[in-house]
């Protein structure tokens, strides 16, 4: 399975990077109309058919394989720049600082993460970075909620007691030796939920509050596909099915990187 | 038990009143400026200052903040832009719908995913754990807005197995009155024995609840094979197996009673997460529930609206939660001890 | 009525767990089998109840009861004869229930599984939580409302409560504290002189030299001794068996000896 996802994930990696080089017309993905093949079905020339303006699908969705890894990889940056270093203190130091931190995060929980990205990216100007923004504003309280949890067992360890004997000060500690051992389940964690945020990002965009058009994201184009679709179902397949690839590529690449690294979900025999 | 409940519930009042705060820095604080917002894209200059004092944006903040805490108490949440009708009225008819969507996928999602966990867990790592798990992972990655256009297409459109939009055939409506008790067609129907009515909800229900059904079906599926096969390699499994239990036994009937807890844990958790998905699938089957309203919502900037969606549904998480954490006790006596 | 096992051996790929281990117990008398971790001990009881091959285990060699195979029966054989004729109790007593079951649950299914008629069930377990000294309304509870020496007992209860004539006890007091280990011990005594045959798991000497009519010793899968306890006790002739002695600071020879 792991090597199912590495594969494709590598496939998309390639198709992204490369798209000016691979999409038979790179000029569609910005703006372009072309009035006279419009609506066309799928054919050798264009294998993904035309959309309502006449752009080549197939260019379109190449290239809009760099919008959601990019809008994935800068979520879950910001995410654990901010996340984990607010679980290390709210498990390390306990006390009051660890109950406001956790009412917090159990604020933010309480909203579905799709719904907190709505209703922040609905006041605020679409683009690639209110969604990034919006999104990761919902995506953080994860990874606090989860580093502080390491944070607190690796505390009560022996031989943090001893560091500290030792006269050790605490940041260090908290850099030496609580963040290494914290760090695999973030890892884990991270390379779960690159799919779910592609997921998030693209229902954004589906509901017009991430990138605008002439931008060749995915969801965008099921959503601009949408009045046609039931007539010209080209339009609305190939991008999902897009999604769709991309989304369960990550999920089966972070189920295998989950199963070789974290100890406790070890798959049997 | 009592103590514990109290604790809980203590909780689940801070958390409501933290995204009750939440609610209020999007509708009120983040915008530009939600004047504009709410007297409109044509407002003179005057209307808008005007907008401003309804919206009370020229007091202090925290007077602000008290006063939309109790008007939400109070069952003020605004005037919907779009509706020109109360926020909250306009969620209360908006619910039943939503609930009986929502409602249908996760009793699918039991249904289905307890026995394919199973499944799996039985065969792992033989050829119906690989299938199995697919399944899986592909319904967990599955875009909702996607797959509920697909299966229009190719059900609706092209199969006519089953009706394209709606919660009933409006047509019904001319025979004869339809009965009205929890607003829900189904129920309403099913309480009344009006058989027409049954029918024809189930028939409009099956395809959008499907859609709605794919990510817990998934994430279902999964962690009853992950706790089966993590809780038969125990020592208690190992003493069932040497009193003469079959696998298929031990699994069915010893594993998967220590995966209920964590399944319905993860049902409230899903539940909130179907109905934000909802957003997505509603409109395209015309489905008149809560994402329907908020799909429209967010098209016409509609920020009162949004914000009371957004809460509402955060209310509804916290209180299942908290309903799922007191369940806990009864699944799991050892909670109480700690 | 007797278990016998022949020149049993247990493979995992290249590695040999058990190798070519012949050893019998015979009713009414209690076998010590003593050994390090990992020396093989706690896998030949896995393997008397056929749940070898299930761990990838290649087995080879014979184990009988009273002339019946075991080594390659059917599954079906096997699921009639664990619980029934032969039982197993295990090292750590908490673990070895499930948590969210009471205890009386566990009996209940297993007595039914064996057919015993549901009229009879309650009584049956009564009787057994009797024998070995326990209330009745033990079965009411959670594994976590009892001592680690209470469900060490129910679970040597769920094992007599259909009549096995074998019991494997897989380091039953490993876990427990002195003054409840000797309890189970002397419980154990009991049994086999009712006419039980009991094999007994541990790496303590001191515990199978309390109890135990016969020692036999492995190291790394291997017999390396066997004998009656006081012959072997007093007068060993492998060099591993005198250095396991060795290691023991204070010993108790007689039955009846606490061993601090």
């Amino acid at each position: 399975m792991l090597s199912a996802g590495v594969i494709t994930v590598g496939a998309l990696v390639l198709i992204a990077v490369f798209a000016p080089l691979l999409a038979p017309f790179p000029g569609d993905a910005s703006v372009a109309t072309h009035p006279f093949s419009v609506l066309q079905a799928p054919t050798w020339l264009h294998p993904f058919g035309t959309d309502e303006v006449g752009r080549d699908i197939l260019s379109r969705v190449m290239y809009g394989a760099r919008i959601s890894p990019l809008i994935a990889v800068a979520v879950l940056l910001i995410a654990t720049v901010v996340g984990v270093p607010l679980g290390l203190v709210a498990g390390y130091f306990g006390g009051v600082l660890d109950d406001v931190i956790m009412r917090v995060t159990d604020i933010f929980l309480a909203v579905p993460a799709l719904l907190l990205a709505l209703a922040l990216s609905s006041v605020l100007t679409p683009t690639i970075g209110s969604t990034i923004a919006a999104i990761s504003v919902t995506w953080w309280p994860w990874y606090a909620r989860l580093v502080r949890g390491e944070a607190a067992s690796i505390r009560g360890r022996r031989y943090i007691e001893s560091c500290r004997a030792l006269g050790i000060p605490r940041w260090r500690i908290l850099w030496r030796h609580v963040l290494p051992n914290a760090t695999t389940p973030v890892l884990v964690q991270m390379s779960l939920d690159f799919g779910t945020v592609i997921l998030t990002a693209s229902a954004l965009s589906f509901l017009g509050l991430g990138v605008q058009d002439p931008s060749p994201d995915w969801g965008l184009m099921v959503s601009e596909g949408q009045a046609y679709f039931l007539t010209n179902w080209w339009l609305v397949t190939f991008p999902g099915l897009a999604i769709l690839i991309t989304a369960l590529a990550f999920n089966i690449l972070g189920d295998g990187l989950r199963d070789r690294l974290d100890p406790r979900h070890r798959m049997f025999q | 038990m009592t103590r514990y409940a109290l604790r809980r519930v203590g909780l689940s009042i801070i958390v409501v009143s933290g995204v009750m705060v939440l609610t209020f820095l999007i509708s009120h604080v983040i915008p530009a400026d939600p004047a504009v917002n709410w007297a409109g894209p044509h407002a003179s200059a005057s209307q808008i200052a005007r907008a401003r004092v309804i919206l009370g944006l020229n007091r202090p903040v925290w007077s602000q903040i008290l006063h939309y805490f109790s008007g939400i108490l109070s069952g003020n949440w605004g005037i919907s832009i779009r509706t020109h009708r109360s926020v909250l009225s306009d969620l209360m008819q908006a619910v039943p719908a939503s609930l009986e969507l929502v409602g249908a996928a996760i009793a699918i999602a039991v249904v289905v995913g307890i026995p394919l966990g199973l499944v799996s867990a039985r065969y792992a790592v033989k050829f119906p754990d690989h299938f199995v798990r697919l399944f899986a992972v592909i319904g967990v990655s599955m875009p909702a807005f996607w797959l509920a256009l697909i299966l229009q297409l190719v059900f609706s459109r092209d199969l006519h197995w089953f009706p394209t939009a709606g919660e009933y055939n409006p047509v019904l409506a001319y025979a004869h009155p339809i009965p009205h008790i929890t607003g829900i067609p189904l129920i309403d129907g099913l309480l009344r024995w009006d058989w027409p009515l049954v029918t024809s909800s189930l028939q409009h229900l099956v395809l959008p609840a499907c859609v709605v059904a794919s990510y817990p079906v998934g994430v279902v599926t999964r962690m009853v094979r992950a706790k089966v096969l993590e809780v038969s390699e125990e020592t208690h499994s190992q003493m069932i197996r040497s009193l003469g239990f079959s696998e298929r036994a031990l699994l069915g009937r010893f594993s998967l009673r220590l995966a209920w807890s964590p399944v319905v844990q993860v049902l409230a958790l899903v539940f909130a997460y179907s109905l934000a998905n909802t957003f997505l699938v509603e409109a395209v089957f015309d489905w008149p529930g809560l994402g329907n309203y908020a799909a429209q919502s967010i098209e016409t900037l509609d920020v009162p609206a949004i914000a009371g969606v957004t809460l509402f549904v955060a209310m509804v998480y916290v209180i299942l939660n908290l309903l799922v954490d007191l369940a806990q006790a009864l699944f799991d006596p050892r909670v109480l001890i700690s | 009525m007797r278990l016998s096992i022949q020149h049993l051996t247990l493979r995992m790929n290249t590695r040999v767990i058990v190798d070519d281990l012949s050893l019998d117990v015979d009713n009414g008398e209690i076998v010590g089998l003593v050994g390090e971790s990992g020396s093989g001990k706690s896998m030949t009881a896995t393997s008397v109840l056929g749940l070898a091959p299930r761990l990838g285990f290649g087995v080879s060699g014979s184990v009988t009861l009273d002339g019946t195979e075991l080594v390659g029966a059917s599954d079906r054989q096997l699921r009639d004869i664990r619980g029934r004729r032969i039982a197993m109790i295990f090292q750590s007593p908490s673990g070895a229930f499930n948590p969210v079951m009471r205890v009386g649950e566990v009996f209940e299914r297993t007595l039914r599984l064996h057919g015993v008629a549901s009229n009879e069930v309650a009584v049956r377990a009564a009787r057994s939580c009797e024998e070995v000294l326990l209330p009745a309304l033990v079965l009411r509870r959670y594994p976590h409302q009892l001592s680690g020496g209470q469900l060490q007992r129910v679970a040597i209860a769920l094992a007599l409560a259909l009549d096995a004539e074998v019991l494997l006890a897989d380091e039953p007091t490993s876990a427990l504290d002195v003054t409840v280990q000797a309890e189970i011990l002397t419980l154990l005594t009991t049994l086999r002189d009712q006419g039980l045959a009991i094999l007994l798991i541990a790496h303590d000497l001191g515990v199978v030299a309390q109890v135990a009519d016969r020692v036999a010793v492995m190291r790394a899968g291997k017999l390396v001794e066997v004998g009656p306890t006081r012959q072997v006790l007093d007068h060993p002739r492998d060099p591993y068996t005198q250095a396991l002695l060795a290691a023991v600071p204070r010993m108790a020879t007689r039955p009846g000896d606490t061993h601090a």
